[in-house]
């Protein structure tokens, strides 16, 4: 089994500054950094410290903004947050002389289906990065939703783009300000009462072949509801749980796992010897892990006319990177396997932990991912 | 007893991929929504089932699966539930004489997957043309393979001993007019439906090329039984499509689905389902009903309110099949749920009863007229408490009456006293059953608990009951796992710990997810609490208590035909308020009751949520209120007033 990221660029905390530094100075690099301008505090962490950084070449930002209908953004009215972020990088930017544009995206259509992902997809194309040595995804304020479908959309242009004879290289980066803390007090207002897979990683129902699935949810907190929403919608024979380990907090994983508890030991498909356990701040090793248990699993199955492996992300966005590069890799090796999730109507963070965010935010820690571009080029 | 998982709590009965499993804790209970139907209207025009979530709507298509048909009949010869199944299918013509399955029952479940062809960037018809090739190809599938199971054929190696005769007047693509045999349609719909599917999660542009004109279901008509044959003979009697969740399309491919199948009365027998969350606007305020002789609906949810005492045995049964499930020994749900008091109640009981008796004393004591009555009470020979308590507040509630009659406390004074037969006549079950919820209101005396109250929290959706249900079987559970230590332990929920529990259940996200919305919150507020207001008042005028409002059908009319149709209108909000709450299984509502020569709808709150403004859960009184009280409660919520009693 050959696996494209085997050998991977990951930096975090200091090192990311280090990285980031010597790369900038390594020569002229014409940069397009796409970014969420959402409520969330990371919102303009990644962009400030990577663009105060001393840099030759062209500098873009590309802001997305969401919108839950076409009456909201015809509104336009954003909660103060939101406004303060926008007003912040706006500022920033101006100060630095570069240039930013808005992209909106409408999450849900008049008869409230999640639409989120496929007008994500729709969003980028070739004439946006083809002038560009180095496109920087930054994932912090972006909900998985989003984010999966644009990197998959950025990831397949810059492949077709390098693996032209002569052309030059696009180079893809993902930056996510995590900080697990920050992302256990953010809460959903609602979610979406359908699962749905996101746009691209679709597994059809295909008719009658009548074969078995197979789930691997990637746990986190205060996902019970959309554990049990997107579980519904798939009916697995298998379910095959991850939890993160080593993690910061060493109990973390038990501590999921009795959230779940209710939802997992009432029924045949889960087994307590198929959890797979994952460094929660390497995404490279959940794809790794996640390749194999994808291999294995399509393997199990041969007998049985094969399988159909769905994932869902209910956990870091870190995490969910991984879980999507194991997912984008197995599907483009014509595996039958895709993305499923249940979308959230919006987020907030309530009042009592607003109150603690200064000493919360301390704990931000800056990680890049290198995808596609010069390091995976023979 | 030793139980490892929660019966109620693994996945809903149509999820369970396993035929055995779902066929075992299948009640058949379920089949008595055709029994008011004659048989024949069974296999009649389109119908269309709907309820909220849970409901029962995929449980009852599945036993219709050619599958499952098969499967039954073979077990019925040696197992009783497989047979008392068989009978009742048999009695709907679900077998023929011989026993073998006459209906080839396809069950086609919509995804999401359809819903992103509406949003793909190709040109509308494409999209249009797309979903309904996707669809045939799908039915057509699923018809052959349904006729293989019933005919024993193997599929696909047998098809082509199928043939079907291809009516050409039919609207068809041209590359299907040429294909005669099961093997030649199952090629066709098998390459079709892998383009497009390659094609719709394509991030790339998307190709329409390939697609023929259909814009409507030709599959629904291919199939007509008497163009099916196998070796020569006719292959079935009947080919029933179920189309299921149906309100996973979007509204305009709901649209489209919808009027394609009632435009063209399919030559199949068609039945669709759908939550009622898919129905316009005005379609919920009609109870969605299309009826004619083309179509006819059925919503589960009222199907079962006009029935109380069958869903009471319906939700029994289920949750016996459950319990069978995960013990060995036969044991009733039940017998879990203990109806006596514990100590701690037992002692606020005999706690409640002496301030019940002083307060009688206290305030009525010396007026001549209810002598009688007090001495009735002190001198009853009963020897239970509780009996003796609710006797007494019972009484407190029948002054409170007496004394408005009279219309002030003192008119009543110079009365004649009272005899105690008329106390008899007065003191009926439902003026007890208000006096038991005052004493729960006032002394926490437990009043919700019980399988026939948890039946009721249901509100007539299996789902619900199940959740219920299963809340309290983890009790249940802990008590097992207790027992490994103190042999003596009953496993038995006493009443006070299962209001506890039924308590916490509505606290539970799940059902205050919709409540999130603030204006639907407080108007659930609102209703509850003007419920509340009517039913605490003390002379319990409505006993045992209200959980319900009305509107006149006249204004129903004003909200279905202008108000939900004008963003302006005063009543806009209300409308689009109150389409939410049904939607979301809030509110439900009966149309039509007639009640002092007017016709009303009525507007109940679901019961689960009954038990949160302490309301009764009989299917209960309402009062009237018009449109301009509901909006001020929309716009500022409900305020109680000094109710002149």
């Amino acid at each position: 089994m050959t696996l494209r990221w085997e050998n991977y660029v990951l930096s975090r905390d200091v090192e990311f500054k280090t990285f980031w530094e010597g790369y900038l100075k390594g020569g002229r690099r014409n940069t397009l950094y796409i970014l969420g301008v959402g409520f969330d505090p990371r919102t303009n962490d990644g962009i400030k410290s990577i663009f105060a950084m001393a840099a030759e070449g062209a500098r873009r930002v590309i802001g997305l903004r969401y919108f839950s209908d076409k009456e909201e953004e015809k509104l336009d009215q954003v909660n103060e947050r939101v406004q303060n972020n926008i007003d912040s990088l706006q500022t920033y930017l101006t100060g630095k002389g570069i240039e930013i544009t808005y992209r909106h995206i409408i999450l849900q259509s008049p008869d409230e289906k999640n639409i989120a992902s496929i007008n994500a997809t729709a969003l980028f194309g070739l004439a946006d990065i083809k002038d560009y040595t180095d496109v920087v995804v930054d994932i912090s304020a972006m909900p998985r939703g989003i984010f999966i479908p644009i990197i998959h959309k950025l990831l397949n242009l810059c492949d077709a783009n390098n693996s032209q004879k002569d052309a030059a290289i696009i180079n893809l980066h993902v930056v996510v300000t995590e900080n697990p803390r920050l992302d256990a007090k953010i809460q959903d207002k609602a979610v979406a009462e359908e699962a749905t897979f996101i746009y691209g990683f679709s597994v059809p129902e295909q008719g009658l072949k009548d074969q078995k699935k197979v789930w691997i949810p990637l746990l986190g907190e205060s996902q019970t509801e959309q554990f049990d929403t997107i579980r519904r919608s798939i009916d697995p024979v298998e379910t095959c749980v991850v939890l993160p380990f080593p993690s910061k907090d060493l109990k973390r994983g038990d501590k999921i796992l009795d959230e779940y508890k209710e939802l997992l030991f009432n029924d045949p498909d889960f087994e307590p010897r198929n959890i797979l356990y994952v460094d929660e701040s390497n995404p490279f090793q959940v794809y790794r892990l996640l390749s194999q248990t994808i291999s294995r699993y399509q393997e199990s199955f041969k007998l049985l006319d094969g399988c159909k492996i769905i994932v869902s992300a209910l956990s870091s966005k870190l995490l969910s990177v991984g879980a999507f590069l194991a997912v984008y890799e197995s599907k483009n090796g014509q595996q039958n396997i895709g993305i499923k999730q249940v979308e959230s109507k919006g987020h907030i963070i309530p009042a009592a932990a607003a109150a603690q965010m200064p000493e919360v935010l301390t704990e931000n820690i800056p990680m890049h991912l290198w995808l596609a571009g010069d390091p995976y080029i023979a | 007893m030793r139980v490892d998982s929660n019966p109620f709590f693994s996945r809903a009965s149509e999820l369970i991929d396993l035929d055995d499993k779902f066929v075992q804790l299948f009640s058949p209970e379920i089949l008595h929504v055709f029994k008011n139907d004659n048989v024949s209207s069974i296999w009649g025009p389109v119908k269309i089932f709907r309820s909220s979530p849970g409901g029962g709507k995929t449980t009852l298509f599945k036993i219709f699966t050619a599958k499952l048909l098969s499967q039954i009949k073979e077990r019925s010869s040696h197992d009783l539930h497989n047979r008392g199944i068989y009978e009742l299918l048999k009695e709907l013509n679900a077998y023929k004489a011989d026993g073998s399955p006459s209906v080839a029952g396809s069950l086609i479940p919509f995804n999401n997957e359809y819903v992103s062809l509406e949003y793909l960037r190709i040109n509308d018809v494409y999209k249009l043309r797309l979903f309904f090739s996707l669809l045939n190809t799908r039915i057509i599938l699923s018809i052959l393979q349904s006729i293989s199971i019933v005919r024993d054929l193997k599929f696909p190696d047998e098809l082509n001993r199928i043939n079907i005769k291809v009516d050409h007047g039919l609207l068809i693509p041209k590359s299907i007019r040429t294909l005669s045999t099961g093997t030649e349609f199952y090629n066709w719909a098998c390459t079709l439906e892998e383009r497009i599917c390659k094609e719709i999660d394509s991030i790339g542009e998307i190709n329409t090329e390939f697609l023929e004109g259909s814009d409507n279901l030709f599959s629904l008509d291919i199939f007509a039984p008497k163009n099916v044959t196998i070796d020569g003979a006719l292959a079935i009697d009947r080919v029933l499509v179920m189309l299921d969740d149906v309100h996973n399309l979007t509204a305009n491919q709901r649209a489209h689905l919808i009027k394609s199948i009632i435009d063209k009365r399919p030559l199949v027998n068609t039945w669709i389902s759908e939550r009622l969350k898919a129905l316009s606007i005005d379609e919920i305020f009609s109870e969605g009903s299309k009826e004619n002789r083309d179509v006819s609906a059925i919503q589960l949810e009222n199907f079962w309110s006009q029935r109380y005492a069958a869903f009471e045995k319906f939700a029994k049964h289920v949750a016996n099949r459950r319990i069978a499930s995960v013990l060995d020994d036969q044991v009733h749900f039940e017998s879990f749920l203990s109806t006596t008091l514990d100590p701690e109640s037992l002692r606020k009981v005999r706690e409640a009863l002496p301030k019940v008796q002083a307060h009688i004393a206290e305030s009525h004591g010396n007026i001549g007229r209810y002598k009688n009555w007090i001495s009735s009470k002190e001198n009853a020979e009963l020897n239970d408490d509780l009996e003796k308590l609710i006797a007494w507040r019972s009484l407190e509630i029948l002054i409170h009456r007496d004394k408005i009659k009279g219309n002030t406390g003192q008119a009543t004074l110079g009365l004649e006293p009272l005899d105690d037969e008329e106390l008899d006549d007065q003191e009926g079950s439902d003026v007890r059953n208000a006096a038991l919820l005052f004493l729960n209101n006032e002394y926490g005396i437990p009043y919700y608990y019980g399988l026939p109250t948890i039946c009721r929290l249901a509100s007539f959706n299996i789902e619900q009951f199940l959740m219920v249900a299963g809340e309290l079987f983890e009790e249940v559970i802990a008590l097992s796992v207790k027992r490994i230590v103190k042999k003596n332990l009953k496993l038995v929920v006493p009443p006070a710990r299962q209001e506890e529990i039924l308590r916490k259940t509505i606290t539970k996200k799940k059902y205050n997810d919709v409540l999130t919305i603030p204006e639907i919150r407080e108007f659930l507020d609102s209703i509850g609490e003007f419920c509340k207001s009517q039913t605490y008042l003390p002379n319990a005028w409505n006993s045992p208590g209200i959980n319900g409002i009305a509107i006149s059908m006249k204004e129903r009319t004003l909200l279905k035909n202008t108000a939900i149709h004008d963003q302006k209108h005063v009543y806009y909000k209300l409308a689009k308020c109150l389409a939410t709450c049904f939607s979301n299984n809030l509110l439900e509502f009966r149309l039509n009751y007639k009640c002092k020569g007017k016709l009303l709808m009525v507007i109940y709150i679901n019961r689960i949520y009954c038990i949160k403004y302490n309301l009764p859960l009989y299917n209960g009184k309402f009062k009237e209120r018009n449109l301009t009280t509901l909006l001020d409660w929309y716009n500022n919520g409900f305020k109680p007033q000094r109710l002149q009693v």
